[in-house]
């Protein structure tokens, strides 16, 4: 898959710190990609490069191989995570406005915000003003005034904030549709479950600095800890005892019909099928699964790592001074 | 259409189609046709047919006295079928009647005297009326009676009627420049003008500044400058509610015409005199020159004076010099309120820079008096070369004339650089302030922005 965006080498120093420090991701066209990182990390300031909002100290953004430049404004669809309309100003009014700053005609925006109404359910909607509608509401057209002009990239800024269940629903099922149709799409979220059900692929970052990026699928598999599900019918303690040194038993729970559930974890170079031949000895296994990390777990344990490195490396600078 | 033009179409729409600009353009030239009509009806009652009952107890019958000295103006009557009854005989007929005052020279009165006489003559004379009569009328009557004093003491003395006529003679300083003495009129002109630049920068500086807060505090700035550059927004706004602002100055004319042309002549229906229409503030601003009978002033005389102080304004310079400090002391003023308005996150935050912007402002309307006074003074020249004082000191100046050429093209110069400096400083600023949320500003902070990279 050809990539529609490719960040490469991005600096960006404000007063007194550096924002992205040397950040290079590549986002394939067609996909969802997450851009991921806590609080701070840099991830605003990457989005408004992008947006061509501000300019990178250095590095470059390419898309479709060309240099970023302000042709690329009608094509990529932005949702800020602070959301913002004119409170005063009609529904309708505010779509086309907007869409026609990003390029579209008069009366090409009137009929797409007219298919967009009819999409989302908002007849009647038009003359209304914005401060008269629900957060709900608002955040609708919102996601309105970002897709309107079919942009080939969209970037999302933790799209589901503020939303109901029904409506976040209604929301992913929009972005994957848009994906479907060939849109690609940059997520910028801290909500690990929609990374692992939405993205094809992510780039964590945390201090200014990517710390991780990849296929999703993959990166679980590589922070695959050798953990497995094994559920059996029989004794616990044999069970226990048939694993012997091979493998640690991390958690253990009775279900229904005497059905034993208990998650291990691999020690050293045993392999599944060994500790598997083992415990069939000790009772009736009914399920053998591996358990790959969570995108959380993954989040939590590289920012906290590499906070650590962090301060380490801060650490030992001090003691050599 | 332009992603410019978009932007100030939106602007000036929003705007113009709100109910408070509506409501505006015609609350303003109601209060002006109300308080017109009000001036004119209070106007009609203090001036038409007050009558003065002349009463001289000082004269004998038949001789001469200073009863006589009085001649019917425009305004004024005078009774002489009273005179020699006596005030204590007078009084109780008119004590009823309120256009009628009751010029008494009591028996004291000695207006011509001996000379050497040991005490000075009394002089006091008493106007007695039930409604007060303006202050006008009792100048009126001074200036008469001084002015025939005058005249009888040096008669007394000794000096013939033509040596006084002679030593009386006037001078008139005639303004080379102007040819005219009525200054006033032009005084009024310039403050007219320089005061319409100093609201329109106040009020619609304020405006762009809000909406530039508002945008930032909704947010919706971020999705705006995604397609768009910060610079074309902001000029977008300058822009949007500049046309605002003249379209409401427009309808506030037009409006103001229809409702006070019809005013005017509904109280003086009657009158085609061009003087009655005048307010009469302005007939008692020409000065009252004791040395010239008043009473022979011919009233078209001031219609003439009026008209003819109105042409010798070069209209010329001033109108297109109008137009051109307006829009750029504007546009100067207007820029740096937007970039105000970017350094807050809330409304209340723009006072503290505010106030020092429109310091200068404050300064140009209150030296507007040493300015009418020396139009051509060193203050003068100083405040209409300061681009931020410019705009409204330059208007004050220029119906007076004596503004040269070069001084003229040099203070145009000093705007046009000082607007395009002021905008880029102000664009920078705004780039910046418009992304930045949660840091109350100070100027120091300001001052860095200008040289931030973004």
């Amino acid at each position: 898959m050809p990539n529609l965006l490719s960040a490469r080498n991005i600096v960006k120093k404000f007063a007194g710190h550096t924002a992205l420090n040397d950040v290079s991701f590549e986002v394939p066209a067609g996909s969802i990609f997450g851009l991921l990182g806590p609080n701070g990390a840099g991830k605003t300031t990457i989005i408004r490069v992008i947006n061509q909002i501000i300019a990178p100290d250095s590095g470059t953004i390419l898309i479709d191989n060309r240099l970023l430049n302000s042709d690329h404004v009608k094509e990529i669809g932005y949702l800020p995570e602070e959301r913002g309309l004119y409170r005063k100003m009609g529904v309708g009014e505010q779509l086309v406005y907007l869409a026609r700053l990003k390029g579209l005609s008069k009366k090409e925006a009137n009929e797409r915000v007219k298919e967009w109404f009819a999409r989302f359910d908002m007849d009647g909607w038009w003359k209304k003003k914005v401060e008269e509608l629900s957060k709900g509401m608002q955040q609708k057209v919102q996601f309105i005034v970002t897709v309107l002009h079919e942009p080939r990239l969209l970037i999302l800024d933790e799209p589901f904030s503020g939303f109901d269940p029904i409506n976040a629903e209604l929301i992913k099922n929009e972005i994957l549709r848009l994906r479907n149709n060939g849109a690609t799409v940059i997520l910028s979220t801290h909500n690990m479950g929609s990374v692992e059900e939405l993205c094809d692929n992510i780039a964590l970052i945390n201090k200014g600095k990517k710390i991780l990026d990849g296929n999703v699928k993959e990166i679980r598999r590589t922070y695959a800890a050798h953990t497995y599900d094994i559920s059996f019918k029989g004794s616990m303690i044999a069970f226990s005892n048939a694993m012997w040194t091979g493998a640690e038993l991390i958690s253990k729970q009775e279900g229904e019909q005497g059905i034993q559930h208990a998650r291990v974890k691999l020690l050293g170079t045993t392999s599944p099928n060994l500790i598997l031949q083992n415990v069939l000895n000790a009772g009736e296994v009914v399920g053998f699964t591996e358990v790959l990390p969570t995108m959380n777990d993954i989040f939590i344990n590289k920012v906290q790592e590499n906070s650590e490195t962090v301060e380490r490396v801060g650490t030992k600078s001090n003691l050599t001074e | 259409m332009g992603k410019l033009g978009i932007i100030i179409w939106r602007e000036y729409l929003t705007r113009v189609k709100n109910k408070t600009f509506i409501i505006m353009c015609f609350v303003l030239p109601l209060l002006v046709g109300g308080m017109i009509f009000v001036t004119q009806k209070i106007d009609e009652q203090n001036a038409i047919h007050r009558t003065i009952v002349v009463v001289d107890d000082s004269g004998i019958p038949d001789s001469l006295g200073y009863a006589f000295i009085f001649n019917d103006t425009l305004d004024l009557k005078f009774n002489f079928n009273y005179v020699y009854k006596g005030l204590d005989n007078v009084r109780p007929i008119f004590k009823d009647s309120s256009h009628v005052s009751i010029l008494w020279i009591p028996e004291s009165f000695q207006g011509g005297g001996d000379s050497t006489a040991m005490h000075s003559p009394s002089l006091v004379t008493k106007l007695i009326s039930t409604s007060a009569p303006g202050s006008n009328v009792l100048n009126l009557l001074e200036n008469v009676l001084t002015n025939e004093i005058q005249r009888d003491n040096m008669r007394i003395n000794h000096i013939s009627r033509q040596a006084v006529d002679l030593a009386l003679k006037k001078v008139t300083v005639a303004d080379e420049v102007n040819g005219s003495t009525q200054g006033d009129i032009k005084a009024i002109v310039g403050l007219a003008f320089g005061f319409i630049i100093y609201m329109y920068i106040l009020m619609f500086g304020v405006q762009i500044m809000r909406s530039v807060v508002e945008e930032k505090m909704t947010r919706i700035v971020e999705v705006i400058i995604s397609s768009v550059k910060p610079f074309q927004l902001m000029l977008g706004k300058i822009i949007g509610v500049t046309m605002v602002g003249i379209t409401q100055f427009l309808i506030w004319i037009m409006l103001s015409l229809a409702i006070v042309i019809p005013v005017v002549n509904s109280v003086n229906d009657s009158n085609v005199d061009f003087t009655k229409s005048m307010p009469h503030q302005i007939k008692n601003a020409i000065p009252v020159n004791p040395d010239i009978n008043l009473l022979s002033i011919d009233p078209t005389q001031q219609t003439k004076d009026v008209v003819e102080t109105i042409m010798t304004i070069p209209w010329g310079n001033l109108i297109p010099a109008f137009l051109f400090y307006f829009l750029f002391g504007y546009f100067l003023y207007a820029s740096i309120f937007a970039a105000i308005g970017s350094a807050a996150d809330v409304d209340a935050d723009t006072q503290q820079f505010t106030f020092p912007v429109t310091i200068p402002l404050i300064i140009a309307m209150l030296s507007s008096v040493t300015i009418i006074n020396d139009p051509n003074g060193s203050v003068a020249k100083l405040l209409s070369m300061i681009p931020f004082t410019s705009p409204i000191v330059m208007l004050i100046r220029i119906p007076f004339g004596g503004v040269g050429i070069y001084e003229l093209l040099l203070s145009i110069g000093i705007l046009i650089v000082s607007f395009l400096i002021m905008t880029w400083i102000s664009a920078r600023i705004y780039r910046v302030g418009i992304l930045m949320y949660g840091k109350k500003a100070t100027w120091k902070e300001l001052g860095k922005w200008i040289f931030y990279k973004v």
